[in-house]
């Protein structure tokens, strides 16, 4: 019952705003997400119009330089925010429908109907997910839809096994029988009873999703198999291996993206850790005995590191 | 509505498959129960840890399928009136309290919204007002106030004894006629188990509700029971009035039962016998110590003849019929009657 006093919405946003690291992990994201939203203003024109000459370093004129085509590397960073974030988020999120879906009509039915799901899920979480990807991405034609696609049906398979599990051992609970005693459906049983108790999990899921999903679409990106005329974090960095950038030294032209990509998994993995720790009593009170004992004067005492889900894969 | 009881169960057994790959081994958890139980009247089913107990109300609330038998409510083969799931009117019928409070209430939902759920499933209530004014009624009927704030809170906001008068109002929102209640005091701090059974002897006689009332504890049966079964390895040994099977002990295994408990027939000994289930022993250790049977291979004969200091011959062989005692009492024991 580990998450028996957090688990209500209001609340446990709440306690999640009250933690630093959670607090680090959203200002960092929300500073991404405004620079999605706001880059078309501030920004305006087609990011990939030759500006100047190429490979020019950082000056007042452009900010972070002009890459080996002469673009600008601020404007293309910010306006490939939208497309990295954009796709990060709708895969993480479809991910975690479909994992929702699949892993908790399994775990609920139990049965046959798990049986058959449980293999199904199996058959994907062995499948090597890179080569399907590789393979997959380059049949199809290219473009952010397939990369989409792509992406849910090669990684929906963890998170279906472990909201399955949760939803098995969910299941057991006295109020989900009471709850069958009192006449409600399955549905509602699903939903309304079982659901809001792995609320914690769903979100935490959910943010290990989209740091996957960014990184793979940068990773697939990179090797060439996006659209190559759209500006993203990860076309950025294939442009720059491209023009041999590490070769000529316009560093300017990589260390950008990449250390967005870097700070938006990092903000992700602080909200993780956080909503671990205020749904985990273990660690919780590890934080409290450590806050006691340096009170005291006595320093802090380090424990194994607990992974949280979403660092696994 | 005659004297026909309102539930009967005919046959009734539950066997649990174990084991890998779905299991050759079962568990016998429960074999051929057969009783019924009146309208307004409590059936206490009494039985140490592991006899059945909880399987038996199980299946009769429906939460898992029996194995064999019949249950007939009101006079229907409900099992066969109704494949796979139970209706709706089953439901409204038939209510269930389950045994740990902290589990029963779902974390994430409020106590209000926990009694408005039952109340318009089964249509007693629609809009706004006659949801609040039902809650409010079932908060006051299991004597939670004030009310209102009550309904606000949520189940981690309630001591034990206020989930488990909870759990009972929810039982009471499908307004039934028969509730299931499963051990509903043993994990309630001895000084309010009182209160619990005196409500649940209050709704009997003020709504006319029918109780099967399950226990360890024959302190609390003798209480609130008209009649009492007791159960030992999945099969229930003898049944009857209260004060007959409990004053006659007719079962050699009931005379273990009451012996173990340190004062079975006084109810001011519900504290006292918590106190020994932390395994103080109780004046017949030896017999107790004794394994009950495995559920798995079960023996030909009475599941109790290897711990009866009255066995004979004929208990190892087969299992003794049900031997009319008179009265409606009746024990499974040879000592009673033979077969031919
Ligand atoms: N789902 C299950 N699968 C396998 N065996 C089970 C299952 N449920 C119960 N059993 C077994 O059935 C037997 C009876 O269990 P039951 O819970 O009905 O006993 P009980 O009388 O309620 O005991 P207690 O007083 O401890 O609650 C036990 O041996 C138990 O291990
Ligand atoms: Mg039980």
């Amino acid at each position: 019952m580990a998450d028996t006093e957090y688990a209500t919405g209001a609340r446990f946003f709440r306690a999640l705003l009250r933690q630093k690291k959670a607090a680090t992990g959203a200002v960092i994201l929300l500073f991404f997400l405004a620079l999605a939203l706001l880059a078309p203003l501030a920004f305006p024109g087609d990011p990939t119009r030759f500006v100047a000459r190429q490979n020019q370093a950082p000056s007042a004129r452009h900010l972070l330089g002009t890459n080996g085509q002469g673009q600008d590397v601020l404007a293309q960073l910010a306006l490939g925010a939208r497309t990295s974030l954009f796709v990060g988020f709708s895969v993480g999120f479809l991910i975690t429908l479909l994992g929702l879906a699949i892993g908790m009509t399994a775990g609920y039915l139990g049965g046959l109907a798990d049986g058959l799901l449980n293999t199904f899920t199996n058959v994907f979480l062995i499948i090597p997910a890179l080569p399907l990807l590789i393979t997959l991405a380059s049949f199809l034609p290219p473009g952010a839809t397939t990369v989409a696609l792509v992406l849910t049906a090669t990684s929906w398979a963890w998170p279906a096994r472990v909201f399955r599990a949760q939803t098995l051992s969910l299941r057991e609970k006295d109020f989900v029988a009471a709850a069958l005693a009192s006449g409600e459906g399955s549905r509602r049983i699903i939903f309304a009873e079982i659901l809001p108790n792995m609320l914690s999990l769903v979100v935490s899921s959910f943010f290990g999703n989209v740091v996957y999903a960014i990184g793979a679409d940068v990773g697939l990106a990179f090797l060439g198999f996006e659209d190559l005329n759209k500006v993203s974090w990860g076309t950025m960095l294939y442009w720059s291996q491209n023009n041999s950038a590490l070769l000529t030294g316009s560093w300017w032209t990589f260390v950008p993206p990449g250390l967005c990509v870097a700070l938006v998994a990092f903000a992700m993995t602080m909200l993780i850790y956080a909503i671990d720790e205020i749904t985990n009593p273990r660690l919780r009170s590890e934080k409290e005995i450590a806050g006691v004992l340096k009170k005291l004067g006595l320093g802090q005492r380090r424990s194994t590191p607990v992974l949280p889900y979403g660092n696994e894969r | 509505m005659s004297d026909a009881p309102l539930l009967e169960a005919r046959g009734l057994s539950k066997r649990f498959s174990v084991g890998l790959f779905g299991g050759s081994r079962q568990v016998h958890a429960v074999t051929e129960a057969s009783f019924s139980v009146d309208r307004g009247k409590v059936l206490a089913l009494v039985g140490e840890s592991g006899s059945g107990k909880t399987t038996t109300l199980r299946m009769l609330g429906r939460l898992v399928g029996a194995t064999e038998g019949e249950i007939l409510l009101d006079g229907v083969d409900v099992l066969k009136a109704e494949r796979g799931r139970a209706s709706l009117a089953f439901r409204r019928k038939v209510q269930v309290i389950f045994q740990d409070p902290f589990s029963s209430l779902n974390p994430v939902r409020t106590i209000g919204h926990c009694l408005e759920r039952p109340l318009l499933i089964h249509g007693h209530a629609r809009t706004e007002a006659e949801l609040r004014e039902g809650v409010r009624g079932l908060l006051e009927t299991v004597e939670l106030r004030p009310a209102d704030e009550i309904a606000a809170r949520y189940p981690h906001q309630l001591s034990g004894g206020q989930r488990q008068r909870v759990a009972i109002a929810r039982a009471l929102a499908a307004r039934p006629e028969l509730i299931l209640a499963d051990e509903p005091i043993s994990m309630l701090d001895v000084s309010i188990r009182m209160g619990v059974l005196n409500l649940i002897e209050r709704l009997k006689s003020e709504l006319g509700i029918a109780f099967v009332y399950v226990t360890h504890d024959l302190a609390s049966a003798r209480y609130v029971g008209d009649s009492v079964m007791v159960m030992y390895a999945g099969r229930i040994v003898e049944g009857g009035p209260c004060e007959t099977v409990l004053g006659e002990r007719a079962h050699p295994y009931t005379r273990l039962l009451v012996s173990a408990a340190p004062d079975p027939l006084k109810i001011a000994a519900l504290g006292a016998s918590a106190a020994s289930e932390q395994g103080a022993p109780g004046p017949a250790t030896a017999a107790r110590r004794v394994e009950p049977p495995s559920l798995i291979d079960l023996p030909p004969g009475c599941p109790f003849a290897e711990r009866c200091p009255e066995a004979m011959k004929a208990c190892a062989l087969s299992v003794p019929p049900p031997f009319d005692l008179g009265g409606g009492h009746w024990a499974r024991c040879f000592l009673y009657g033979r077969v031919d």
